[in-house]
């Protein structure tokens, strides 16, 4: 593609190759800075899982592997629909692109409500480690260790969720507006790698949290 | 461009696919007491499914060298931790 006439094209950049190459690069070396984040969450997991194993296992139990399952399979979905939003901006196929921003968006939604729903649950049952906790277990208080480690993963989770539906509804209000030409469908592909990085992180936290100790 | 044109939507439809029959194993391994490999399972399964979802889904496959050395670096420093963190409790 010739860049000499791209609108889109930064002054401090000398092609259009070369601006796409360094805008990746950064949104690479964050999802990196994001990994080791996340990376200290499940340092704390291995630590304490493996100190007390028991304690993890009997309280996975208490946790919806059904509301996790269904979660698992919406953000697998929502990852689809914005592999297919990215795959339409390059295209140029704007109707398509504002749809699949959308759906993404409803799906990071959908996931949020059926977190609200679980973290509902445990407010009801006592099972919130601090002050509110109140829940009978044969571990005591102990138990809290646990549920520290599931609210940190899931918030910390959650929260990068909510980001990232507030951030697609915007771009699919701004695809709407026909901000994203064809020429333009790098932003749509950032906001694509963040999506996929959120997606990422919930496929260690599904098995780690829900599923140990279910036989 | 950089960015490969992509016209062919079948593969993120056969990812989607094996990311769902992932999720199914990874449920159903759960229910059965695999001891000590139960959690290495399941860790295997997770790794598979992001691996598609980076490979394909974050367009990894066509991405340059550069970005290929820079995702590495952030497994290594993940490696450094699990690596170091076992080093010291395994061996207590």
């Amino acid at each position: 593609m010739s860049s000499t006439n791209n609108p889109y094209l930064a002054h401090h950049f000398d092609d259009i190759v070369q601006q796409h190459e360094s805008v990746s690069l950064g949104m690479w070396i964050f999802l990196l800075t994001e990994i080791m984040f996340f990376g200290g969450i499940f340092f704390t997991y291995a630590v304490y899982r493996y100190l007390y194993p028991e304690m993890f296992h009997d309280m996975s139990h208490h946790l919806d592997v059904t509301l996790g399952t269904l979660n698992t399979a919406v953000l697998l979905t929502s990852s689809l629909t914005m592999a297919l939003a990215v795959n339409a901006a390059q295209r140029g196929l704007q109707k398509r692109l504002v749809t699949m921003l959308s759906v993404t968006c409803a799906a990071g939604l959908v996931f949020l409500v059926v977190k609200f729903f679980e973290y509902s649950h445990k407010f009801h049952v006592g099972s919130v480690p601090g002050p509110l906790w109140d829940f009978e277990n044969p571990y005591g208080n102990k138990a809290q260790l646990f549920y520290s480690l599931y609210f940190a993963a899931t918030g910390l989770h959650g929260f990068h969720v909510l980001i990232g539906v507030v951030l697609i509804g915007v771009f699919a209000i701004n695809a709407y507006r026909g901000k994203y030409p064809v020429q333009r469908a790098q932003p749509v592909e950032m906001v694509g790698l963040y999506w996929h990085f959120v997606d990422l992180v919930w496929l260690y936290v599904f098995p780690l949290f829900y599923l140990i100790g279910r036989f | 461009m950089a960015s490969v044109e992509h016209h062919s939507l079948k593969p993120y439809f056969v990812v989607y696919g094996l990311l769902m029959l992932g999720l199914v194993a990874t449920v159903w391994v759960a229910y059965f007491d695999l001891g000590v490999l139960g959690t290495p399972l399941a860790m295997l399964i997770a790794t598979t499914k992001a691996s598609l979802v980076v490979w394909i889904f974050m367009h990894v496959k066509e991405a340059t060298p550069m970005i290929w050395v820079t995702i590495l670096m952030g497994l290594v420093g993940l490696a450094i931790g699990f690596i170091f963190l076992f080093s010291d409790y395994l061996a207590r």
